[in-house]
């Protein structure tokens, strides 16, 4: 509007009232055509359309207001703002942006072995605008990335936004979600592979903790060392020399020095040694606290008891993903309330031998009738040609017993409340992020397609084709 | 018709099959221990009544008609109020107002389909079914591979699929003589329905990859063209002089955009009927197809599949080019086929051809559509009952029909949580 301002001004000042009056008509004209990007920042009103909420309330023949990136209001009796884009949606169903809580879209990542800090955001894909279309195109709008490996430590899980390669907003959500392990044998590897990596995980906790211990006293001693030399200075007594430094060991191990070197004056005051400083310590000790959640790939049954065991050992806020066994171990899983996060596809007819073995179609049914709480990712993707088509996942799953109340909530609000952003995702509300999709149909009944996707308020996506007729209403 | 819902609700109990009620009439004739002392006309009084109780219980599991709350027409639409009237193992009639006498088996809001056609499928297969001496193999026959015995037909016949077509796989050129099969019978076992199926024909890299020739994809189409020619000159086996005359059809598998111009090609100099079974370009040879083919089969789609995957049948749809999805048995989930039809549905085929895509149009290609794939008078008994669409994957399968016989009925803890 400021670039016309000045035209305005110019012609008014030449031409007097006919000039203004032309003026106006250019600016009429110009915002006629307003550039699509300035089209994008008008808010939007989708209108009579059935609104999903993603906690269970719908609302039918609502509309729902988006603005400033913001969803700002929805409901029957709502008014679109002034100057905004309607999109009349009667017969068609809005829901939030779907969430992928598990997903390895647009991931460049080379599973690598024991790297507790590699971060799964810096190998997102901000630009691979093809993957990013897939998964418009199946609804979902913001996604966990996981850290892979075979087995071990193997980084920091990131939760990522699915906006537009070279948009503004932040991509990332979260840059350190999770910390990710796996457990399970590797291809190559005899089956004493698992215990040497169950072994060497708790070593590495157990170390985690003795490094917090091992700062703790330092940390005592400093205080105790700084007390000493303001007594001695107080009392004058501090030689002319500086005081020594010890080695960087631990505190027990300085002690241990002083008393073995029988000729050092007993006075001389040492300078504790620090730690060396341990970022994988660190990082394990914040998921010790309940900081990050431990996040295992674990398949078999054995496996996901390891996990619990480890997890119940530390007190870790374990997840299990993958969980092809877990029915199985629904029980075990339910009494400790571990949250599985199902990636397996539905298992084919025939056995199959690998990890994922045990694979069931009502496995999500199963674990949801014991109690545990059940989320559902998208899994490893085969490239080129994938999209996460987590709508009809879960379809599948209430096919095979998985009840329908719970099902949509498990990739939207439920989803976004276990992946801690509960306050800008998964639900239609206003506040929350404009991320929004709408579907020609019920999002879970037959032939129904995403047909426009806004994220952050910006729409994305456009399904190409004229969606086809619905035979039948949901 | 009151009087078929009173029989519905037996539905909630398993019933007894053929094979049990015959077992204990069995026992009674063999085993007179428990009856020694008898007389004769106690004696007969006990057989009547055995004969009597086995007639019932094999008139439970075939009625004379199947009624629920819709049915999945020829044309693939879901049409309200049916009533499937059976005459031993064929459909008599069909329709909302048809009177029925004798039992039926009633579903209330439940919806008929057709048996479900995997075209794709390898089940029960005993051994390898790829001859890697030769890559022309017009002499092998699939059915000689059909393990009966498998356990796999009945996990596919839960899932709803009455017929698979047990195809040679794409390691040859000309791979054999497809076999069109029934997961099961009235006796609960598989068998085969048309041993004399298409013939199988394959350019895919596999066909490349044994020491033994074609090593290269020219030489490949020139042995393709050999054996044509040779079968036009009334010599060579007698298979391919069939399929030359255009009275047998190929089921070619053509992976690529190339492959299936050389496809087309072939099938104009020699006159071939073919369906090929590709996905990949649809977008780009869709047109080419157009009236060119008897029908195209798209590959197993998987819950991961991409846009381009799931755009293949839309577009040959448009293209009016009659377009079937495989299953993929046993390899894939044994939902493949609705997974497939369902993912189908989303991006761009119709409601009605994605339900014809996985039961009529197969049938039809594998040359059994008379007798498959399609709910009308004349055709086979084969219906499966699912709790709703098809197409939904939240449907269950509740009951399945093999030539009139109900030969599987969800539990109860099946059918939990599905909305009576």
């Amino acid at each position: 509007m400021t670039a016309d301002s000045p035209l305005l001004s110019w012609q008014a000042a030449r031409g007097g009232g006919f000039f203004v009056l032309r003026g106006l008509i250019l600016l009429a004209g110009w915002v006629g055509v307003i550039p699509p990007a300035a089209a994008q920042m008008r808010p939007v009103a989708i209108q009579d359309a059935t609104l999903i909420t993603g906690t269970g309330d719908v609302v039918t023949r609502g509309t729902l207001v988006l603005q400033d990136g913001k969803i700002t209001a929805l409901g029957t009796d709502v008014k679109p703002p002034f100057l905004s884009r309607r999109i009349p949606a009667a017969g068609k169903y809005v829901t939030p942006g779907l969430i992928d809580v598990w997903s390895t879209l647009a991931l460049r990542w080379e599973p690598a072995l024991g790297q507790p800090l590699a971060q799964a955001a810096d190998a997102f894909d901000r630009y691979a605008e093809y993957e990013l279309r897939a998964a418009w195109s199946a609804g979902i709008t913001a996604a966990y990335l996981p850290a892979r490996a075979a087995s071990g430590f193997s980084g920091l899980g990131a939760v990522v936004r699915l906006v537009p390669p070279g948009a503004s907003d932040g991509v990332v959500a979260k840059p350190e979600a999770a910390l990710c392990a796996a457990l399970g044998v590797v291809e190559g590897e005899g089956p004493l592979a698992r215990v040497k990596i169950m072994e060497e995980m708790q070593r590495r906790f157990q170390a985690a903790k003795d490094y917090r211990e091992a700062c703790n006293d330092y940390e005592d001693a400093l205080k105790e060392y700084e007390l000493k030399l303001a007594e001695r200075a107080k009392a004058g007594t501090v030689s002319a020399s500086k005081p020594a430094v010890g080695k960087p060991t631990g505190n027990k191990a300085a002690e241990s020095k002083k008393s073995d070197d029988g000729e050092e004056k007993k006075d001389e005051l040492k300078k504790p040694a620090q730690p060396e400083n341990d970022r994988v310590a660190k990082a394990l000790l914040r998921v010790i606290d309940g900081d990050l959640r431990f996040r295992v790939t674990a398949q078999s049954p054995a496996d996901i008891l390891n996990a619990v065991e480890l997890a119940d050992q530390f007190n870790l806020a374990l997840v299990i993903e993958g969980g092809a066994g877990a029915a199985l171990v629904a029980d075990e899983l339910a009494r400790h309330q571990v949250p599985v996060v199902l990636t397996a596809a539905p298992p084919p007819m025939a056995f199959t031998g690998g990890v994922e073995r045990e694979a069931r179609a009502d496995t999500p049914a199963a674990l949801q009738e014991a109690g545990v709480p059940v989320y559902f990712g998208s899994g490893v993707l085969p490239t080129p040609d994938a999209a996460p088509n987590l709508a009809l996942r879960v379809a599948s799953a209430i096919g095979h017993g998985f009840r329908a109340d719970d099902a949509l909530a498990a990739i939207t609000s439920r989803a976004a409340r276990f992946l801690g952003l509960e306050k800008e995702l998964g639900r239609l509300e206003p506040g929350l992020r404009a991320d929004v999709v709408v579907w020609s149909a019920h999002p879970l009944s037959p032939g129904a397609r995403v047909e426009i996707v806004f994220v952050g308020g910006r729409e994305v996506y456009r399904a190409d084709r004229a969606p086809p007729e619905q035979e039948q209403a949901e | 018709m009151r009087r078929h819902h009173a029989l519905g609700a037996a539905m909630d109990r398993s019933p007894p099959t053929k094979a049990r009620a015959g077992w204990w009439f069995l026992a009674l004739l063999s085993d007179p221990a428990p009856v020694p002392a008898l007389r004769t006309k106690g004696m007969l009084f006990i057989f009547t009544v055995a004969v009597v109780a086995s007639c019932i219980c094999l008139a439970d599991d075939q009625p004379s008609a199947v009624i629920a709350g819709s049915y999945v027409s020829a044309e693939g639409e879901i049409v309200s109020k049916a009533v499937v009237a059976l005459a031993g193992e064929t459909i008599a009639r069909v329709g909302g107002e048809v009177s029925v006498a004798g039992r039926a088996h009633v579903y209330p809001d439940a919806v008929i389909s057709p048996g479900l056609v995997d075209c794709l499928a390898t089940l029960g297969v005993s051994g390898d079914l790829c001859e890697r001496a030769d890559a022309v193999q017009p002499g092998v026959r699939a059915r000689d591979v059909l393990n009966r015995f498998s356990r796999q037909f009945r996990a596919a016949l839960e899932a709803g699929v009455t017929t698979f077509a047990l195809a040679p796989d794409d390691q040859n050129l000309v791979g054999g003589r497809m076999a069109v099969c029934q997961t099961s019978g009235p006796d609960g076992r598989a068998y085969v329905l048309e041993s004399d199926g298409p013939l199988k024909l394959s350019l895919a890299p596999d066909v490349l990859k044994f020491d033994r020739a074609p090593t290269a994809r020219s030489a490949a189409l020139g042995m393709l063209r050999e054996a044509f020619d040779g079968a036009q000159q009334s010599s060579g086996p007698a298979l391919l002089r069939e399929l030359v005359a255009g009275r047998v059809t190929g089921f070619f598998s053509v992976p690529n955009a190339a492959d299936v111009s050389s496809a087309l090609e072939l099938a104009e100099v020699f006159g071939l009927r073919l369906v090929l079974q590709h996905t990949r370009d649809a977008e780009r040879v869709a047109g080419l197809m157009a009236g060119r083919v008897a029908g195209v089969v798209v590959h197993p789609l998987s819950l991961s599949d991409g846009p381009r995957s799931l755009a293949a049948a839309g577009r040959f749809e448009q293209r009016g080019v009659p377009v079937a999805i495989g299953g993929g048995l046993p390899r894939e989930p044994a939902d493949s086929l609705r997974i497939g039809a369902a993912m189908a549905a989303r991006a761009g085929l119709s409601l009605p051809a994605a339900r014809r895509a996985i039961t009529a149009v197969p049938a039809e290609l594998l040359g059994v559509g008379d007798r498959v794939g399609v709910i009308r008078p004349g055709a086979r008994a084969d219906l499966v009952v699912f709790s709703g669409d098809p197409l939904d994957l939240r449907s269950r399968v509740i009951a399945v029909y093999v030539a009139g016989y109900r030969v599987y009925l969800a539990s109860p803890a099946q059918m939990k949580g599905v909305e009576p």
